[in-house]
């Protein structure tokens, strides 16, 4: 199962590849007329789609014992998004901004997509940080309460998406609806999470 | 940082466009051939268009000294935002090859004492095409540099006679969910068909133009086939394509995307890079050409028209009235 799931971890970077390939040797390619933006919104698409992935590896294999294996490579798919995530970055600084760092200013500092952009991947950054054995180990209980920052990910990214909406609003209803019934999955264990907390304090 | 600017030489200014029309009757036949050549090196989009069209368009191509500032053909007519055929902007190129453009009627309406159902060909025939090089900037901050053929906005409206009441003019899209799929969408905002306007004063400045065509030839639908507006110092989606109506109106018209947010899309929508976008900014712009890296540039105020038209809006607000 480990080679099919890294091959498709690979899938999108290699398609991606391929088309830039076609771009630089003039031939048809499916990059449109923003090429560097085209790039940037499919690396962008493969991070939400990962990290749902994610999000239903529990529930799926709830429903389908037999999946249960791929709770081993949960770590995996996480560790991927984060990854995307940072290419999709990378890949609007370089291929969108043209490394012009006052418009990268202008957006974290003022405008909504932006921010809610930046708040993902920084949620995201304690949840790579963690994913070794040695701070799974010095966590304990504490590991698995502090990756339910996931579901804070997941619903920013979703606002990222939404707040970049001009007209028609498909594709966040689907997103959204999809985010929805994996978080109601998941009801009773984020209920007693949030319970916990109140507790604690 | 943004630099480089186009140069002045890239944007044909308007004595010139009334210039090259001569010498363009004078060498006629030479021309086409540079034409012909030209279209087969860059044209896997090839839209014929209607057939009474074709002859008007022959022979109505960028001199080949310009063609360098040019967005490419295939930018140009891949990267549309076109909402009757979908949001993404492949989708019109995708979905409006087979878009019916010819007969083509438009319904002219309101203060004007020639109104009624004409024929685009009977509008555009009595009239000389000209080809013009025009800066063409989005509202979501990116631009081309496109060469249209049509005819000034003005001499097709000054055909309707239009009376002393008409202070806006008013145009609308096709409304046809079967052939249109953008417009079967349940989550589209848009309330079709989509509507623009203009001042009077706007519509007959000499800027102000109707392209039938772009590239020497036909303009294929999902650049706004058979008859599209171009106002060159405004963001782009005030120049509406596919128009079937044109209405004088004493009052200012509704437009689409000021239905939708109108704390975002003003009804002038000059191109002004002292006034953002609220999701966005807008002082500066990608330059389209097809590649992989950006080109940035600063956005002009009027799209780089201001000596032309600033004067229209001599004493308004333009933060009040973007």
């Amino acid at each position: 199962m480990k080679p099919a799931l890294w091959a498709l971890a690979f899938a999108p970077i290699g398609y991606i590849a391929f088309q830039i390939y076609l771009l630089a040797t003039g031939s048809p390619h499916a990059l449109g007329g923003e090429p560097g933006a085209a790039v940037m919104r499919l690396l962008g698409n493969t991070a939400w789609w990962a990290l749902i992935l994610v999000l239903a590896i529990t529930p799926l294999r709830q429903w389908w014992p037999a999946l249960t294996p791929l709770v081993r490579a949960r770590r995996l798919v996480g560790l991927w998004v984060s990854a995307y995530v940072v290419m999709h970055l990378l890949a609007y600084y370089l291929l969108v901004l043209g490394m012009d760092v006052s418009v990268l200013w202008d957006d974290i500092s003022q405008k909504p997509y932006a921010i809610a952009g930046f708040a993902a991947t920084l949620g995201l950054i304690p949840l790579t940080v963690t994913s070794t054995r040695g701070w799974m180990r010095r966590l304990g209980r504490d590991w698995k309460r502090l990756h339910r920052i996931v579901y804070g990910v997941a619903f920013a990214a979703w606002i990222h998406v939404v707040w970049q909406v001009r007209s028609d609003y498909t594709e966040a209803v689907v997103f959204g609806l999809i985010l929805l019934v994996l978080a109601l999955l998941r009801a009773p264990t984020l209920r007693l999470h949030i319970h916990q907390l109140f507790l604690r304090n | 940082m943004a630099q480089q600017q186009p140069l002045p030489s890239e944007i044909t200014p308007p004595e010139i466009w009334h210039r090259r029309k001569v010498i363009m009757a004078g060498l006629g036949a030479g021309l086409s051939l540079t034409a012909l050549s030209a279209k087969s090196a860059d044209a896997p989009i090839d839209y014929p268009g209607p057939d009474w069209l074709q002859p008007a368009i022959a022979g109505h191509q960028a001199d080949p000294g310009s063609r360098d500032a040019l967005t490419p053909y295939d930018v140009a007519t891949r990267y549309n935002n076109f909402y009757e055929f979908g949001t993404d902007k492949s989708d019109p190129a995708k979905n409006a090859q087979d878009f019916v453009t010819d007969p083509w009627r438009v319904t002219v309406s309101g203060a004007a004492n020639n109104i009624g159902e004409f024929d685009l060909e009977a509008i555009i025939r009595g009239l000389a095409l000209e080809e013009r090089i025009t800066r063409f900037r989005c509202v979501e901050a990116w631009s081309m540099v496109l060469p249209f053929i049509g005819v000034p906005l003005s001499k097709v409206l000054s055909q309707f006679d239009p009376t002393g009441d008409a202070k806006y003019v008013a145009f609308e899209t096709l409304v046809d969910p079967e052939q249109m799929p953008g417009q079967r969408s349940r989550f589209s905002t848009i309330q079709w068909p989509y509507q623009e306007g203009l001042r009077m004063d706007e519509a007959m400045h000499d800027l102000c133009f109707l392209a039938v065509g772009m590239y020497g030839q036909a303009l294929p639908p999902q650049n706004g086939a058979p008859v599209r507006l171009v106002v060159p110092w405004k963001y782009g989606f005030k120049s509406i394509k596919s128009i079937v109506s044109i209405r004088f109106s004493e009052t200012q018209p509704a437009t689409a995307w000021n239905q939708i947010q109108p704390q975002e899309y003003g009804f002038y929508s000059n191109v002004n890079p002292q006034v953002s976008h609220p999701r966005w900014s807008q002082a500066s712009e990608r330059v389209l050409t097809g590649s992989l890296f950006p080109k940035r540039q600063d956005t002009l105020m009027f799209n780089g028209y201001a000596d032309e038209v600033a004067s229209l809006y001599a004493g308004m607000d333009l933060k009040a009235n973007f």
